[in-house]
């Protein structure tokens, strides 16, 4: 489903190469300012990468053609600012979470809430995740309770 | 006077518009800045650009408008501008064909010409009508056509009392150039329309000027003509029988106008006889032609171009 080859973005992320397949439930952990969620924004096209390439189902994910790939990707950002104006979005990263994996599409791209969560939150999202990647869904996310395959950055 | 009011509320609308549209940028700038990760989060979930602008620009809209909805004020200002740009257009007088008169004088309205027509001298002392270049095209024929009395005068001149007069019945408003239709063409035989005419001046020098007209109006699109009669001193010829005595003018006027860029007129004084008149001497000034009348042309031109207009009359103009 989504795999990446040798990227290199910046500083922080040199050359790394993953592959994640349909069902598959893989981690990224490291310390903060390792390039965790840079990794992830660029997987989604929100930012380029200085080298190597990223593919969804084989074909090459760039900028300009990333809007075309969000279609079948769910984003739940670190955190998110929502104005008082505008309703249509929770700031909440639980309810997030389950809009996401209750949208059906077959690429989860999940970062970790900026505010520590509780730990029944904590076992709530873990256990989620792992239902959605039951179901058949790609989840790439920033999780450090998740071992099953741990990226080190 | 409307253009004043016309340039006041336009300057309004468009100083409260900046300033709307200042606040609306400012706005969507401001709110794009601090809620970037909203923007990004819609963009990435499957919106296209212009959806995830959507709400943004939505909030821009109201902060931009929203302030001007209160403003009672402001609004009652642009309705009195509208209310007086409006009645003052409305009051503004475009009428070119319109003729002042001193003498007395019943003005006619006909589909296709305006006259004043003198119940005492049994003529109209002027007649006017615009001419354009499709109006001078038509397929309506004159030839069966008859003068008929004009039905709103009483008394009114019949075509048997020009007969043995030796006077043609001569067109003011001509048949030429209402030939584009069969109503304006049948009203320009009633005879308030008509004067007493020598019939050589009638068949050469004031056809060949109908005929320029028509030139002109083919050439500059659209233009204004007034003439009729003038009558100078007291005494005139008279022809007719004794209860409807009609009164021979001693010579004919023709004033011509046309607008646009460069508003030009000129004027025309043939004398009644049978002579051929050269063109070239008969020109003169619209304002020689007031004062050979007594009437007054194009006051509906504002002063400083009436006055420019009618001191001035020269064929090469043309």
């Amino acid at each position: 489903m989504l795999e990446l080859h040798n990227v290199t973005i910046g500083q922080q992320i040199r050359s790394l190469s993953l592959t994640v397949n349909s069902g598959q439930l893989a981690s990224i952990v490291g310390p903060q300012g390792s390039g965790k969620t840079t990794l992830l924004r660029a997987v989604v096209g929100l930012i380029a990468v200085d080298s190597g390439h990223i593919c969804i189902d084989g074909e090459l994910l760039t900028p300009k053609s990333a809007p075309y790939f969000r279609r079948q990707m769910a984003y739940v950002p670190q955190h998110l600012l929502v104005p008082e104006w505008y309703d249509k979005v929770s700031a909440d990263y639980l309810s997030l979470l389950g809009k996401a994996i209750e949208s059906g599409k077959p690429l989860l791209i999940v970062d970790e809430p900026s505010q520590p969560l509780s730990a029944e939150a904590q076992q709530a999202v873990d256990q989620m995740l792992r239902q959605a990647a039951q179901r058949g869904a790609a989840v790439l996310v920033v999780n450090p309770r998740i071992t099953d395959n741990q990226v080190r950055l | 006077m409307s253009i004043v009011f016309l340039i006041l509320l336009l300057g309004l609308l468009s100083w409260k518009g900046y300033l709307a549209w200042k606040r609306g940028r400012n706005t969507y700038v401001r709110d794009r800045e601090q809620y970037q990760s909203l923007w990004e989060y819609l963009v990435v979930n499957g919106a296209t650009e212009r959806e995830a602008r959507k709400p943004f620009l939505a909030r821009a809209l109201t902060r931009a408008f929203m302030p001007l909805m209160r403003q009672w004020r402001f609004w009652v200002v642009v309705g009195v501008l509208v209310v007086l740009t409006a009645l003052t257009a409305c009051a503004q007088n475009t009428d070119y064909v319109e003729v002042r008169t001193t003498q007395k004088a019943t003005a006619l309205q006909r589909y296709a010409y305006k006259a004043w027509y003198s119940e005492s001298y049994r003529i109209p002392l002027a007649v006017s009508w615009y001419l354009t270049k499709e109006h001078t095209y038509g397929r309506n024929q004159r030839k069966q056509q008859t003068f008929q009395p004009d039905p709103d005068i009483r008394n009114a001149v019949t075509t048997y009392d020009y007969m043995q007069s030796g006077y043609d019945r001569g067109h003011m408003c001509p048949a030429g150039d209402n030939k584009w239709s069969q109503q304006a063409l049948e009203q320009t035989f009633y005879l308030t329309n008509i004067c007493p005419q020598n019939h050589n001046l009638n068949k050469n020098d004031w056809n060949d000027l109908e005929q320029l007209c028509r030139q002109w109006a083919r050439k500059y699109g659209k233009i204004y003509i007034v003439c009729g009669p003038v009558l100078r001193g007291s005494n005139h010829k008279q022809i007719g029988p004794r209860q409807r005595r009609i009164t021979v003018p001693e010579a004919f006027y023709k004033v011509v106008l046309r607008l646009g860029k460069n508003p030009t007129a000129i004027g025309f004084v043939y004398d009644n006889k049978g002579q051929s008149q050269p063109m070239r001497e008969a020109v003169c000034t619209v304002d020689e032609i007031e004062r050979l009348t007594g009437l007054d042309f194009f006051s509906a031109l504002d002063d400083k171009t009436e006055s420019r207009i009618e001191s001035h009359s020269s064929l090469a103009d043309w």
